[in-house]
């Protein structure tokens, strides 16, 4: 009687197409983080919490996306840096600065540079091409409903060779993140803080980036509203429109 | 004066979309002279930046600035055609098209990837630019148009428009960006007095960011005389930046015995010698906090300028700067003159700063 009631639900199982649960592979909680993080094009205004010790700073901006390769962001607040802004096309980036109206190419390892005195360094703003095409994945595991994994350069161009990822099982969004160097050095830590959902998207609205090579700072980044896929006005990425 | 009234009535206007803001900054100063005697001088600024969006077509800019100079001793400290009165530093209207922008009235116009020095900016020279590099350069009556030839790439003409337009500078800059490269030439006409053409580029090579830039001069004096400068940076990965440049100029002497002195006081030249040497470091202590150390060098006389700086960000909006102008050389070097020919008095001696930027 228990037998056939075990195989009387298993082919109702089969009927409704409900699969006996898979194990995920690293590759594709990867793959599905990718596909969060990433989009078409997206406007978000965000704001910078920058703690040092006992002091904080607030910084303000509005940026415009389109893809993993075009950016651009103008500094609203405060006012020192009101009119600075920044314009990222693939692996290169400018800057414009509002007191020497001149626009200044942000190469080589000057990139390495913080960004707005933020935990941020240039290259972590830089970073754009998925995590798959950069890193080599294993799962090393599951902790308190987090997938955890490994990721390892396969390419010579990245900001961190080595990376451990900790991915909600839920929204396969990077919850916790540690940022190391080829010596095996931890460079920074980074903690998500808040996930919305934006459409049928998940993505993290509230981030925490320390950068333990200084003492006692951390870095909140705050997206206070953000548009996906929304279209972006022509010439927005442009140089003409970094130095307007 | 037009622009400002215009500015000051459109509110009025419907639509327009007003932006001000500024900052106020005082500045202290200490300078030793070479006799060792001590002189204080306070300098203050005010300087607003008044814009306005008067259309998606159309919009104004106004600068006005007011600098006044409290000084124990009277000396010859600021140009004194700049101080004790409103200057509008920068007055220009924008027009937006589809195919170009045009801007007219006084403006910066910056060419060239020079850090300390640019070759190809001759619209708006400045000399010791790393000193003060805060500070804007000033403003000069221009019309200028640029045409946009793709997301990085352009055309800029340039022309000035105070005085005799047949004998004003007027110059043309093509640009671009290719491979990871960012390329420009130019053409640049002086009027009566000959005219240049000059190539610039910067991007990375091996992790170093790369620049250069090159002019070759036709005067009525000197046929094919070259500027130049090749500059390096680098940034570690504790966060020290180093940076370099190196400034060739075939307008400069080899041997300081033949410098020619009238022309540099006059404001003829610029530089005296052949060639000079900048080296920087800069290394942010925390998010508010940084301190910088540079070098100006003149490889000719071996006489030198040292420019320790700190900056710290006392609020969003309050920066202290502390830094010191240490100048060394032997007398009749280019950065310290015979006391006879200097007519400004305190060429050669040190200076202190203790600066408060209040932005708004």
């Amino acid at each position: 009687m228990k037998f056939r009631l075990l195989l009387l639900v298993i082919i109702c199982c089969a009927v409704a197409g409900i699969a006996p649960a898979v194990q995920m592979s690293g590759e594709d909680i990867i793959r599905k983080v990718d596909s969060n993080l990433t989009f078409d094009s997206a406007q978000f205004e965000a704001k910078m919490l920058i703690y040092v010790g006992d002091e904080v700073r607030e910084k303000r901006m509005i940026s415009y996306a389109e893809g993993a390769d075009k950016s651009f962001s103008e500094f609203t607040y405060p006012a020192r840096d009101k009119g600075v802004k920044y314009l990222k096309l693939g692996d290169q980036m400018w800057m414009y600065l509002p007191s020497v109206e001149k626009s200044i190419k942000i190469a080589g390892h000057m990139l390495r540079q913080s960004m707005m005195g933020s935990d941020y360094s240039y290259e972590d703003a830089l970073e754009s091409r998925k995590l798959l095409d950069k890193y080599s994945i294993s799962l090393a595991g599951e902790k308190e409903g987090n997938y955890v994994l490994d990721l390892t350069a396969k390419v010579k161009d990245v900001t961190y060779y080595k990376r451990k990822v900790w991915v909600d099982k839920t929204t396969f969004i990077p919850m916790r993140g540690e940022l190391y160097a080829k010596s095996g050095k931890l460079l920074k830590v980074s903690t998500t803080e808040k996930v919305e959902e934006f459409g049928g998207r998940f993505y993290p609205t509230k981030s925490v980036l320390r950068n333990l090579l200084r003492k006692n700072s951390r870095t909140e980044f705050i997206i206070t509203s953000a548009k996906f896929n929304v279209p972006i006005p022509s010439g927005t990425f442009t140089e003409r429109n970094l130095t307007r | 004066m037009l622009l400002l009234t215009l500015w000051l009535t459109l509110p009025s206007v419907a639509g327009a979309e007003l932006d001000f803001g500024g900052y106020y900054k005082n500045e202290l100063l200490y300078i030793v002279n070479r006799e060792g005697k001590g002189i204080v001088a306070d300098v203050n600024k005010l300087r607003l930046r008044l814009g306005a969006d008067i259309t998606s077509y159309l919009s104004i800019r106004v600068e006005p600035q007011y600098v006044n100079l409290i000084k124990s001793e009277q000396i010859p400290l600021l140009d004194e055609s700049e101080i004790d009165k409103v200057d509008f530093d920068r007055a220009y209207a924008e027009i937006f098209l589809p195919a170009a922008d045009i801007t007219v009235g006084v403006q910066r116009v910056a060419w060239g990837t020079g850090y300390l020095w640019n070759p190809t900016d001759v619209f708006n020279p400045f000399a010791l630019a790393f000193a003060i590099a805060e500070e804007e350069r000033n403003g000069v009556d221009a019309v200028r148009v640029e045409v946009p030839l793709g997301n990085l790439s352009g055309l800029d003409f340039v022309v000035l428009t105070a005085g005799d337009l047949t004998k004003t500078k007027k110059g043309i800059r093509g640009k671009t960006n290719i491979g990871m490269f960012d390329y420009s030439m130019s053409y640049i006409a002086y009027g009566e007095d000959g005219s240049q053409v000059g190539f610039d580029a910067s991007g990375e090579i091996f992790g170093f960011g790369v620049r250069t830039e090159i002019a070759q001069i036709h005067t009525t004096n000197e046929a094919g005389t070259v500027k130049a400068i090749a500059g390096w940076n680098y940034t570690f990965e504790n966060g020290l930046g180093v940076d370099i440049e190196y400034f060739f100029n075939g307008m400069g002497e080899k041997h300081e015995d033949n410098y020619d002195w009238n022309a540099y006081f006059s404001g003829e030249l610029q530089q005296l010698a052949h060639s000079y040497v900048y080296l920087g470091f800069s290394k942010l202590l925390d998010e508010i906090t940084e301190a910088r150390l540079s070098f100006l060098v003149n490889a000719v006389d071996e006489s030198f300028i040292v420019y320790p700086s700190y900056w710290r960000n006392l609020h969003e909006n309050v920066d202290l700067f502390i830094e010191a102008l240490i100048v060394s050389g032997a007398e009749g070097t280019e950065f310290k003159p015979d006391p006879a020919l200097d007519p400004t008095g305190f060429l050669g001696s040190n200076m202190y700063f203790a600066k408060l930027k209040f932005s708004f």
